[in-house]
């Protein structure tokens, strides 16, 4: 409630849509939400500070819905009225392989070494909290 | 299946032999993403328990005593192919075969901090090939995106590829096959959906033994890639749910790895279970779902302003020079003979089946080869046609396929010495040269003694003998059986070890039996 005031201050009045939206956002995330999240993001923040971060990231996003986009395209780049540069076919880079080896702890022969099959360690945010998203 | 076979037959031969005839851009390098949607229908006759649905009957009139359930398959294609390029698709590091691991890499391609992708002009015109050659819409402005997941051999954490809005849409590829013991040709269309540029990951080698992965960013894998995406549902219903089918790695196997998969889908929805959406990999007999589809979280590319194709010349903008940009017209004019194109103008002009246009066009220098020999010898094109899909390619098959060139000087040179195409005298010779190494042609020729035999006096006594040897016959031929004359002239050749004069031996033989 206190979220929908705070936008019709600031943007004037919602439309029916975009308010129901904004109050599911003040319910619980489902915890198979969460899980997948984590897994996508690799990131470990099952936490209960987590998770608030989590919903209060969610809701700030959610000032978008109250713009109205209709008949304008998005942006999706801030090069879009920038010409694409194109390089000409011919080779200029590479063969550093040592210098590229010598960054790695782990090497045998001349490949990086990785740890079998996929990735499964996440990473935790606990750390990170304090980095604040605006709310 | 036969159907796919022979769409991606052509990649695959091309990719092997590092050709650069069509389609151009498909070889190695980096990815070039292409999907196929077409779709296969799968009556299943099975009946469902208990008495059988007679309403049918009287409904259609039609003696239809069981209600068969139409489940039909969808199929979808996403081919891998790499493009044929000097450099990679965002770095200027080069790509080769075998080269030693992690040699051709740049500070983007081990994904450094600070580095930026620089599209590489040569695979945007490989793209705009392959889109012109497919009969696709190209877009003339085209975006690039992120598509994010977790591997060891993707430092970036995330693929640059083109997901919303690729450089080439809605394309269609028309193909036909020959189908049955009659050889009739059927002609199908395949619609294509987008093709799009795409980076390609580096490669892991899976070390069990110690429990590691190596991971080599060179990237040249020079493979075709197809994986298929499989499901089933009732024609005029909503898609069903499809599971994608991974490391296909032949095109023998995806025919078989697409109908098991059709088959399992329509075993589950016939028992009342639900199809998972998953990604299923293809080894040996069990084909265990591995993982379910991940959620790539596509984002736009940010480093990359959107890609423009321009029309032609006149519509560069200010600024713009040609050599910056990429002109649809002169690609056009780039674009080589397709191949359908190719089979229809060789049956036209020569007269041959559509199934040797097929084998002509499938192998490459056949056509270039068939093309020599007929202008050269100016024999009936069905003739040497029997000749060149069955003895030269029975033989090109025993070597590499490379030795076409040298089958074609060797070729020049019999022709040049008998005037008459021996067909015989130029499968010894070759068999010759490709077993017994060093030796040309010249030479093959002399030792063998394959020069023509003209000499009259020498054919009559063969002809002479061959006739009285043979009385029947010679009778059969007087009493107006003409074509017994050819087992006549077939042992005069085989005397002669395949080296009289046709026309002579003919003549001779017409006069001796008239």
């Amino acid at each position: 409630k206190w979220l929908q005031v705070q936008v019709v201050h600031s943007c004037g009045p919602l439309s029916a849509g975009q308010s129901v939206r904004l109050m599911y956002y003040s319910a619980q995330i489902p915890a198979d939400l969460v899980d997948k999240l984590e897994r996508l993001a690799l990131l470990d923040f099952r936490t209960k500070q987590g998770l608030v971060c989590l919903e209060k990231a969610i809701r700030h996003a959610d000032q978008l819905l109250v713009v109205d986009t209709s008949a304008v395209e998005p942006m999706d780049s801030v090069l879009e009225d920038r010409a694409l540069n194109l390089r000409d076919d011919t080779a200029m880079e590479g063969d550093c392989a040592e210098e590229l080896l010598r960054l790695s702890k782990n090497i045998v022969e001349e490949y990086f070494v990785a740890p079998p099959g996929k990735i499964v360690h996440l990473i935790s945010v606990r750390t990170s909290q304090e980095a604040s998203l605006p709310h | 299946m036969n159907i796919l076979n022979v769409i991606l037959k052509n990649y695959r031969s091309r990719l092997q032999r590092n050709q650069t005839t069509w389609p151009p851009p498909v070889l190695q390098r980096v990815s070039c993403y292409v999907i196929c949607v077409n779709k296969y229908q799968y009556f299943v006759q099975k009946f469902p328990r208990g008495a059988p649905v007679n309403s049918n009957r009287e409904e259609n009139g039609k003696r239809n005593i069981y209600a068969p359930q139409q489940l039909v398959g969808v199929v979808g294609l996403e081919i891998h192919a790499q493009i044929n390029s000097n450099t990679k698709l965002f770095s200027g590091s080069s790509v080769r075969f075998s080269a030693p691991p992690n040699s051709l890499v740049s500070f983007f391609d081990a994904s450094l901090p600070g580095t930026l992708p620089v599209l590489n002009k040569r695979c945007v015109e490989a793209v705009v090939m392959t889109g012109l050659a497919l009969n696709c819409t190209i877009n003339k402005k085209s975006l690039f995106d992120r598509k994010h997941y977790f591997y060891a051999d993707l430092p970036a954490g995330y693929q640059i590829t083109q997901q919303r809005q690729p450089t080439a849409v809605n394309g269609r590829l028309t193909y036909s096959f020959l189908e049955g013991k009659k050889r009739s040709q059927v002609t199908k269309t395949v619609s294509i959906k987008q093709i799009q540029l795409e980076q390609d990951s580096g490669k892991s080698l899976h070390d069990d033994v110690r429990g590691q992965t190596l991971i080599d960013l060179n990237r040249a894998e020079g493979q075709l890639r197809v994986d298929a995406n499989v499901s089933v549902h009732k024609p005029g219903e909503p898609l069903g749910i499809r599971t994608e089918v991974k490391n296909i790695n032949s095109i023998r196997y995806l025919a078989k790895a697409i109908d098991y998969e059709i088959q399992r889908q329509i075993d589950i929805l016939q028992s009342g279970g639900r199809v998972q959406n998953e990604t299923r990999l293809i080894c040996t007999a069990d084909k265990a779902p591995l993982f379910s589809t991940p959620a790539f979280r596509f984002m736009p590319e940010p480093n990359l302003p959107p890609l423009i194709v321009y029309e032609d010349n006149a519509s560069l903008p200010a600024g713009i020079s040609v050599c910056q940009a990429v002109v649809l017209q002169a690609i056009r004019q780039e674009l080589p003979e397709l191949p359908s194109i190719k089979r229809d103008r060789l049956v036209q002009t020569y007269g041959i089946l559509p199934e040797h246009s097929f084998t002509l066009v499938n192998e490459d220098g056949l056509v270039e080869y068939f093309e020599s020999v007929l202008k050269v010898t100016k024999m009936e094109p069905r003739k040497v046609i029997g000749w060149v899909t069955n003895d030269l390619l029975g033989h090109l098959k025993q070597q590499d396929m490379s030795s076409i060139q040298t089958a074609q000087l060797a070729l020049v040179y019999i022709l040049l010495r008998t005037r008459v195409f021996l067909l015989a005298a130029a499968s010894q010779v070759f068999q010759e040269m490709w077993t017994s190494s060093g030796k040309t042609a010249q030479q093959i020729f002399q030792e063998k003694d394959l020069a023509l035999v003209t000499d009259t006096a020498q054919l009559h006594s063969i002809c002479q003998r061959v006739v009285d040897s043979h009385p029947e016959e010679v009778d059969a031929i007087r009493n107006g059986k003409k074509k017994v004359l050819n087992k006549l002239m077939g042992l005069v050749q085989k005397e002669t070890k395949g080296r009289a004069d046709p026309v002579l031996v003919r003549n001779i033989l017409q006069e001796k039996t008239s």
